[in-house]
């Protein structure tokens, strides 16, 4: 382990798929299969800054900035916990979403990001190659059905 | 899940999870149930075997990818596997390159040209 190793164990404990497969169907039983790549958030989002100090300014103030708060939670009794709660849910959701590439740390080693890139590539081609094999199956698929006829006419045309 | 697309589950050593894991493959649901598997050196064939069929049991996977020398180990259940979804690919790994002459869909296709036909 260490900045210049990585292992098994420093695996997030979340894990969402940033990759799918789509697969669809052409003819004869070929199958496309092409990969859809969830967007990441920009890295300002991932790790939001910790804001040091006290959050309203001018403590002097506190009293009037509280009636202001006051005065909106009056107006406006039954959407402010509404709202409240849907960000909630979406920064939860969002923080699935997070760059494996923080399992190793902040500061990773370019090579792993290197790494990262290439195999982001890897898996474009293994979609890629999963048609063609499919494409191979079908083919040979259609090559014994017409070898099965051939045979089927040879033996009647010998009888 | 409906609207998405399907998962890329990986049977590998250590190095190829990791990289595939870097490309977000990645997933662990509900049960907490991984879609790869990180085969050590004390990892017995039976539980490689068993996550494999696992694997291809599961209807949100859509390509397995696993190593060639682990592929070797289990054979037999990836020559049983016929169906075109899941896809297996075998892969190369940093230690064993990959060999065409080992990878079961090659092999069918080769036997597809075999004396007998051409009777």
């Amino acid at each position: 382990m260490g900045n210049k190793c990585v292992s098994a164990l420093q695996y997030g404990h979340e894990m969402a798929p940033l990759v799918y497969v789509k697969s669809s169907s052409l003819n004869k039983g070929q199958i496309e299969f092409c990969i859809e790549r969830q967007h990441l958030k920009l890295p300002e989002e991932t790790l939001p800054v910790e804001v040091i100090g006290p959050k309203e300014e001018g403590v002097r103030r506190r009293k009037t900035a509280q009636k202001i708060e006051e005065k909106n939670d009056v107006a406006l009794p039954e959407q402010a916990p509404h709202n409240n709660e849907k960000s909630e849910s979406e920064t939860k959701a969002k923080s699935q979403y997070q760059d494996p590439l923080r399992w190793f740390g902040v500061l990773v080693p370019q090579t792993l990001k290197q790494a990262q890139s290439s195999f982001k590539e890897v898996i474009k081609l293994a979609a890629d190659i999963a048609t063609l094999q499919t494409q191979i199956e079908a083919t040979r698929a259609e090559f014994r059905t017409l070898l099965e006829q051939k045979q089927n006419l040879q033996k009647q045309r010998d009888i | 899940m409906a609207g998405r697309g399907k998962l890329i589950a990986v049977i590998g050593d250590e190095d190829t999870c990791t990289g595939f894991l870097l490309g977000g493959v990645g997933e662990l649901n509900k049960n907490r149930k991984p879609n790869f598997l990180v085969v050590e050196k004390d990892t017995s064939i039976t539980e490689i075997e068993e996550t494999f069929k696992s694997f291809l049991a599961r209807d949100d996977i859509g390509i397995i990818l696993i190593n060639q020398f682990i592929a070797e180990m289990i054979r037999h259940a990836i020559d049983a596997h016929m169906l075109s979804i899941p896809a297996v690919l075998e892969i190369p790994s940093k230690e064993h390159p990959y060999d065409a002459s080992k990878d079961s869909i090659l092999r069918r296709a080769k036997g597809m040209f075999s004396a007998e036909d051409f009777r």
